[in-house]
Formats: C-alpha cells, structure tokens, sequence
C-alpha cells in the first residue's frame, strides 16, 4: 500500500545521496505531502459523551477541543456541579477516542498493519539511517 | 581555538544547565493548573500544564440565563481559553532559556506563538 510516510521513505533512499535538482524536489514534495496529510489527520474530529450521554464533545485528533453540546435536558435537569462534571467526563471521553483513532490513523498513514508496533519502529530506524548515511 | 569551536564549546558548556531547566519547568508545569473563564466570567474550566481538563464550574446565573446551546459553546469557549494560557505561560518561561544566543521558545511548535505571530528563526 503506498503511503505518504512510504513515498518519503522511498524518495529517501533513491534520491537521499544525489545531489540533484530533481532528486531534492521530488524529497521536498514527499515532506510536504506528508507534512500536509499529518494536518489535515490532526484536523479529523471524533466525538464522545458523558456516561448519561446528554453531554457530547467533539474533540480534534490533536486534541483540541472542536465543540461541546449541552442537551436541553442537560440543561434543564443537572445542577452546576453535575454539569460540569458531565462536561469534563464527554471532553476526556472525546480525546480517549480522538487518542485511539490517531493510533489506527497513523498505521495506516504509515502503512503499518494494525498490532504490529515493530513496523514503526523499522520505519524510523530506516529513516534515521538514510538521513544519516 | 578558533571562533567556530569556541562557539561550539560554549554551547556545549551551557546544555547541562539548559537541560536541568528545561525538566524543572516541565516537572513544575505538567501539574501547574491553569484557568480560562467564559460568559463573562460566570463559567471556568481548569486544565494542567499537560492539557487534562481537570475541572469545569459553571456559575448558577450562566446556567439559568443561557440556553443550552450556548452553554455549550461557553464550555468550549473557556476550555480553549484555559489552554491558550497554559501554552503563553509555558512560551514566557522557555523563553527565558537561551542556548547559542536564541530563546528555547522559538523551538515550540507554532500552537505555543501568540496568534498571528511567527517566530524569528533566523
């Protein structure tokens, strides 16, 4: 499965020790369709309640906080101290997820194959070494 | 020795100090709370310097005044609030740490620079 983690990977060890014009735009592009396809990850929301579910946060990949939803019954039945307890249970809700979804996002941005940790570490072990070398 | 060594060799000479400061802060900050308000200051939510929302208090008028859905955005609105100070108070105190001549802060990612600003990197 090609990649933008791949393509750099690759654009690296073809052109990594060329000194040419050609070799170093298409490591430039690489970076940037990577650096580019990292943002746009960090930028996906995923969402997540309280144990009630009638608060909802939605959170950034990266963990920002995007929104979060009062539900009218929220509003109208919970005292301060329970709403505010049920908006921080949806937002650490929200970014338990957002926090599972990056780990899944980046295997297959990187390409590797879910439960299988070592994959990554060889990508950077074979980046190191190219960048080094 | 010429300048370029000796440059290298103070940089050198400074990194331990550096480095101790640099896991003094983090271990002060990372349990550093910090606040931001909302809806006139009727809503709070507290985070850590690591950026666990640790708490959210919401006043008895705010709660009776705004509907629900701008109760929500208040929330959300305080939270960021409380982020944001977090990561300015985390900049000013990196920004005293100086190696080579150029302040620590300037290595933060671009989320840590006050809005609209880029940092000098030359």
């Amino acid at each position: 499965m090609s990649t933008e983690f791949g393509e750099l990977q690759e654009s690296l060890r073809r052109y990594g020790r060329a000194s040419d014009e050609i070799g170093a735009r298409r490591i430039r592009d690489a970076a940037v369709a990577m650096r580019d396809r990292l943002a746009a990850l960090m930028a996906e929301t995923v969402s997540a309640g309280d144990p009630g579910g009638r608060v909802q946060a939605t959170v950034r990949l990266s963990g920002g906080v995007e929104s979060v939803y009062v539900s009218p019954q929220a509003a109208r039945e919970f005292g301060t101290a329970d709403l505010g307890l049920a908006c921080v249970a949806a937002v650490r809700a929200a970014r338990e997820n957002a926090a599972a979804a990056l780990t899944d996002r980046f295997q297959d941005f990187s390409g590797a194959r879910p439960g299988d940790p070592v994959r990554l570490e060889d990508h950077y072990a074979e980046l190191n070494r190219l960048t080094e070398g | 020795m010429d300048e370029f060594t000796e440059r290298l060799a103070g940089l050198a000479d400074q990194a331990p100090r550096l480095t101790e400061e640099v896991r003094r802060i983090a271990r002060r900050f990372g349990t550093t709370e910090f606040e931001g308000t909302s809806a006139e200051g009727r809503i709070t939510a507290v985070v850590t310097g690591l950026g666990e929302l640790t708490e959210v208090r919401i006043g008895e008028t705010a709660r009776r005044q705004l509907d629900n859905l701008s109760l929500g955005d208040a929330v959300a609105e305080a939270i960021r609030t409380a982020e944001a100070t977090a990561k300015a108070s985390l900049r000013d105190q990196m920004a005293g740490l100086v190696l080579g001549g150029r302040s620590l802060a300037e290595f933060l990612p671009a989320e840590f620079t006050p809005a609209g600003t880029v940092p000098d990197r030359d």
